[in-house]
């Protein structure tokens, strides 16, 4: 303000001093009144050099007045400057930098102000922006607290002194402790930590690499110790001084559980196929190396552990085999279809032959993706040689089917050409003999008329003996065809048949209900009519023959037996009796050829049953036989039929 | 044109059998006239009349053939199956006169159509009375097949 009076103070004493004449001029100009002309045009022009030596005088005060107050404000302009330079340089040192490069020019200035202005603008709007951005790193530091809270782990934090800051939900779970409880709390004390190497161990790894792992023991505020994962690192604040421990424990007690027991089956499994001397178990690896090796391996092959892991299991093949690519071809057909089985020889260490049966099988995991194979393999050289026994047994045995067929077929063309034949010149000799003692007898005396009786009694006994052997063939060849059938039918139809045979004598038949049975009805009529026939034969010489035919038990089974009150035999000579041409009775005392029994006891046999007697001299004999599926109740009579083992069918 | 030209063909190989069959037949007096073939071939050229037998007459026709099995040459079962199965000399009664009762013959001949079939007795008082029996059957007892029956083409 004093500046500015002092520019405008000489200015306007000159403007007054202007005034003053002009006001002076026009007081004169008034009094004069128009009749001095002259002097008051001579006053004019006084005035008016007056008031242009005033304004000049003016003009120059001024002008110097105005350079003086120029110099001023350059100064003071200075000044502010240098003030401004300060500040600038107190906000940025960017615009330190540029202010110490700064021309001192007011249009530079004009400029800095500028620039000043915008820098604190940008300044003012980079604050809001971090505001912003501070509140929601708040926001999300909440949000992640959260998240901690839902994880299963247990997750905190703790200091450099071990004393717990962050405590999660997942904490409180996995130990029992409250965060209440627990803040503040060393951690290690308050959960009895048990470490898998010595504490400093791991603060220096935690220390030097900023994150250690492990397993840790530690006890929940029950008392109950449990396994958990554990993972920390260390964390450092961003004034890097105070340093924090980060730490996540997972419980893994249950999976440390199930983990022991795993080991263990597999240990056991491991032990077990280790242990199996019988059964050679190995493993493949994909391309056919192998991976394991048992005692039976070791056993079959003679190759140790460590002699054969790693060996491809081609070793184990002979020569011919490997040349034709035969264990490729075993690997790729398993890995196609699962398994490959197969029996063959297979050459031990030592180069002796083993013939081996053994199944590769595809191992696969859950995702299918083929792990190699297992190959279980035993040792059937013995079996093979045995199989190779029973082979050359089997081509014996067929070979004697053979020929026994053969000699069946022969046997048959035999009885067949006996029947024709044997019988034909016996018919021969019996018939000339009866014609020569019809036509010529005038020539015969008496003896020679006996005589060719005599003849005529052999050729049929032949006769008989020839019928009764080509029976028992028949009867050995014939095939049982079984029938369900009544035996009271078939011994009524015997007895009718076989009257003729008992004629003019006193025979008792006493017969018993009988059982069906399962049999050929044609072969067991055979059976009841050559048993009645001996029983019938051998009671002749009793007044009154008495002949029982029934059912009896022996060993809870229905058996049959034939009983006659006739002379009996002696029970040493009983294992004779069922022997071809075999008889007890002398021929003139008894008829027979030795063919019967034999005949009744091949037919037994051939259903399945036995036929045995018992007797006594003179005091009769009673035959018994059973048959397969006897049916039906023994009859009241039941006796229990004895056993002679000596004839036992 | 064609007659009964015998009673029985008696077809036997064996000479003893023969003469032993021709003795008993004779003895019953039932058969005047036999003709006797000595093995399968011989009977069926009779039959026939073929071969030795060949002549006008087309067929002789027995009334009864009595026909052992073991024969030479052709066996008796073939011989049973030619006149078995031609239309002309099927209706001749056929009884086998055999050793054997072998299941097989004894199926196959009942099987071809045979009238009887017998086993000789080896006791020749028993085959005397068979071969009465039989003769006295078919040759008195039965009545023949018409001749037409036996001569012309249709089948009865």
């Amino acid at each position: 303000m004093k500046g500015y009076i002092r520019d405008i103070l000489p200015l306007g004493v000159t403007i007054s001093l202007f005034l003053l004449v002009i006001i002076a001029w026009l007081s004169y100009r008034g009094s004069v009144k128009e009749t001095d002309a002259v002097g008051l045009e001579l006053a004019t022009y006084v005035i008016l050099g007056l008031a242009s030596v005033l304004f000049l005088a003016a003009v120059v005060i001024i002008h110097s007045r105005e350079i003086a107050h120029r110099a001023g404000a350059q100064l003071s302009l200075k000044e502010a400057q240098s003030g401004l330079e300060d500040s600038v340089r107190e906000h940025t040192s960017e615009l330190a930098a540029n202010n110490r490069s700064f021309k001192l020019d007011a249009a530079e200035l004009r400029r800095a102000e500028e620039e000043n202005r915008t820098l604190a603008a940008s300044l003012e709007h980079r604050v809001a922006e971090r505001t912003g951005a501070l509140e929601a790193q708040v926001t999300a530091l909440h949000d992640r607290t959260s998240l901690f809270d839902l994880a299963f782990d247990g997750i905190l934090s703790r200091d450099m002194s071990g004393a717990v800051q962050y405590w999660s939900r997942g904490a409180e779970e996995t130990y029992g402790w409250t965060k209440e409880e627990a803040l503040g709390k060393i951690t290690h004390t308050l959960l009895q930590t048990q470490f898998p190497e010595s504490l400093t161990e791991i603060e220096e790894a935690l220390h030097q690499r900023g994150r250690w792992e492990g397993e840790l023991i530690q006890t929940r505020r029950d008392g109950l110790r449990i396994n958990v994962a554990s993972r920390c690192s260390i964390w450092n604040g961003a004034d890097h001084s105070a340093g924090k421990v980060l730490e996540i424990n997972r419980n893994i007690t249950d999976r440390k559980k199930i983990e022991a027991k795993l080991q263990e089956n597999e240990q056991r499994c491991q032990l077990m196929v280790e242990g199996v001397r019988d059964f050679a178990i190995f493993l493949l690896d994909t391309d056919g190396r192998v991976a394991s090796w048992n005692a039976g391996a070791e056993r079959f092959k003679g190759y140790t552990a460590e002699e054969i892991i790693g060996k491809h299991f081609s070793c184990f093949y002979p020569q011919d085999d490997i040349d034709s690519g035969k264990p490729a071809m075993e690997l790729r057909i398993a890995a196609a279809v699962g398994r490959f089985e197969e029996e063959g020889w297979r050459i031990r260490k030592d180069g002796s032959k083993l013939w081996e049966y053994g199944i590769i099988t595809k191992l696969e995991d859950k995702s299918g993706r083929m792990l190699g194979f297992s190959k279980v393999t035993q040792d059937f050289t013995q079996r093979k040689s045995a199989a190779k026994n029973l082979q050359s047994l089997n081509e014996d045995l067929e070979q004697r089917s053979v020929s026994l067929e053969a000699a069946n077929k022969e046997l048959e063309a035999f009885t067949y050409s006996v029947s024709h034949d044997l019988r034909a010149p016996l018919r021969h000799v019996d018939g000339f003999s009866r014609l020569l003692l019809e036509k010529h007898s005038s020539q015969l005396d008496e003896e020679g008329k006996r005589m060719l009786e005599r003849v005529r009694q052999g050729t049929q006994h032949m006769g008989a003996l020839v019928d009764d052997l080509l029976n028992l063939s028949r009867v050995s060849r014939r095939e049982v065809s079984a029938l369900v059938t009544d035996l009271n039918t078939i011994l009524e139809e015997v007895l009718e048949e076989l009257k003729p045979s008992w004629q003019g004598r006193l025979v008792e038949f006493r017969i018993g209900r009988l059982p069906f049975a399962h049999c050929d009805p044609g072969l067991i009529r055979q059976v009841f009519v050559n048993l009645l026939s001996n029983a019938i034969k051998f009671t002749r010489p009793r007044a009154r023959a008495i002949i029982e035919v029934g059912q009896a038990q022996n060993d809870a089974r229905s058996v049959i037996f034939v009983r006659d009150n006739g002379v009996g035999f002696k029970m040493k000579y009983a294992d004779k009796l069922f022997g071809v041409f075999q008889r007890l009775h002398r021929a003139e005392d008894f008829e027979g050829t030795g063919v019967g029994l034999v005949t009744v006891q091949r037919i037994i046999h051939k259903h399945g049953g036995r036929v045995w007697a018992a007797a006594e001299i003179d005091m009769g004999a009673t035959f018994y036989f059973t048959l397969e599926g006897m049916e039906g109740e023994p009859s009241g009579d039941t006796i229990t039929a004895p056993e002679v083992t000596a004839v036992k069918g | 044109m064609h007659s009964h030209a015998v009673d029985i063909l008696l077809v036997e190989d064996n000479p003893d059998d023969l003469e032993l069959a021709l003795h008993a037949l004779r003895k019953e007096n039932l058969a005047n006239r036999i003709q006797v073939a000595r093995d399968g071939e011989e009977a069926l050229d009779y039959i026939f009349s073929r071969g030795d037998y060949a002549g006008a007459n087309g067929y002789n026709i027995p009334k009864l053939i009595l026909l052992d099995l073991k024969l030479p040459k052709v066996d008796g079962i073939e011989v049973l199956r030619q006149i078995k199965t031609h239309p002309r000399t099927k209706t001749i009664p056929v009884v086998i006169l055999t050793s054997s009762t072998e299941q097989r013959d004894l199926v196959e001949g009942y099987s071809l159509g045979v009238n009887g079939y017998i086993q000789k007795p080896v006791d020749f008082d028993q085959f005397r009375d068979t071969v009465k029996q039989i003769g006295l059957f078919w040759l008195v007892i039965n009545e023949p097949p018409p001749a037409t029956a036996s001569s012309g083409n249709q089948v009865s």
